[in-house]
């Protein structure tokens, strides 16, 4: 029988032992997180990004999943600390970290099994690069430069990791939804793809 | 992913044209767009010039999404060379956050954070 609590303070031990700002200290702390108070829990965002790119420096931990219950209670004794959004967690060595729950599961546009990395002890469920790929393309078609080039670091990255052929699949799909969004998702998916491919021939 | 979509992604990120290929490979360009398209059974001997000429080689590994902690820092590791090698900048989180900014989300704590752990 699996000691939640117990493996999550393991974790957290562990993160603790990492240097600052690495990318495993945020690992660990995420799957300590996620043992003490999620079920089903996914590592999304730009710690994810940072893990497939190794070079994203996110200012927060995002993780989706359904809180258990006692959720709160079972932070708190493992010594994160709540300030608006986000559970903060002090380090011995200083540094802070903060963990946000921006929702109880991947969004519709995730289509793909999460990769899963071995923990000792526990593992961490992480959204797979394709449907990162995916959400970083959806907010590249607001318009922000900033997430568009995010796009294309993540493509320039890990290009051959990526699942084009589906991404292409699913890009012709969301133009049927009708939104703007879907509309524009085909030509940033293709452009995002091209200044990756032209980067990699340079 | 099949192995013919396999191909022309590995040929992409190798920074490579067909024409590159071909001629590395003494395979037209007509028979190794083909083979890339998945139109034709290439033979072993074919598929083993094309792995020559991308500078690659097979390993047979378990279909698995599961990854050690250590290989999934190398493979972050291999992301992060590559950005260097093709010049990519690195992201700006305050540029980031200014952008959450801009939308009204409250950055007050990652920025107290980001500043904090420079």
């Amino acid at each position: 029988m699996s000691d939640r609590p117990g493996d999550a303070a393991q974790l957290l031990q562990r993160a603790n032992s990492e240097s600052r700002n690495s990318i495993q200290r945020k690992l660990l702390t995420a799957a300590a997180f996620a043992t003490a108070g999620l079920e089903e829990a996914v590592l999304v965002g730009g710690v994810a990004a940072e893990l497939h790119t190794g070079s994203y420096r996110p200012t927060d931990i995002d993780l989706v999943g359904h809180r258990r219950s006692g959720y709160t209670q079972s932070l708190l004794e493992l010594g994160f600390k709540k300030e608006g959004r986000h559970w903060l967690f002090s380090f011995e060595d200083g540094e802070s970290a903060a963990i946000e729950v921006p929702g109880d599961h991947l969004e519709g546009f995730a289509t793909e099994p999460p990769q899963v990395i071995d923990l000792a002890p526990g593992e961490l469920a992480v959204i797979s690069i394709t449907d990162l790929m995916m959400d970083r393309l959806l907010q590249a078609t607001g318009g922000e430069l900033v997430t568009f080039e995010e796009a294309v670091r993540l493509a320039v990255a890990a290009y051959e990791r990526i699942g084009w052929a589906d991404l292409g699949e699913r890009a012709a799909n969301a133009t049927i939804d009708g939104s703007l969004a879907g509309a524009a998702l085909p030509d940033t998916l293709a452009a995002v793809r091209r200044k990756a491919i032209g980067l990699l021939r340079n | 992913m099949n192995l013919a979509s396999r191909l022309r992604i590995a040929r992409e990120a190798s920074g490579l044209t067909q024409s590159a290929v071909s001629r590395a490979s003494r395979i037209a360009v007509p028979n190794l767009s083909n083979i890339e398209n998945g139109n034709v059974d290439c033979r072993l001997s074919t598929l083993v010039r094309i792995l020559e000429a991308l500078e690659l080689d097979v390993q047979l590994v378990p279909r698995t999404n599961r990854v050690s902690l250590e290989a999934a820092i190398a493979l972050s590791a291999q992301g992060r060379a590559r950005l260097v090698a093709t010049g990519v900048a690195q992201s700006d989180p305050q540029e980031r956050l200014d952008t959450k900014g801009r939308r009204e989300v409250d950055v007050s704590v990652e920025q107290t954070l980001l500043n904090a752990n420079v």
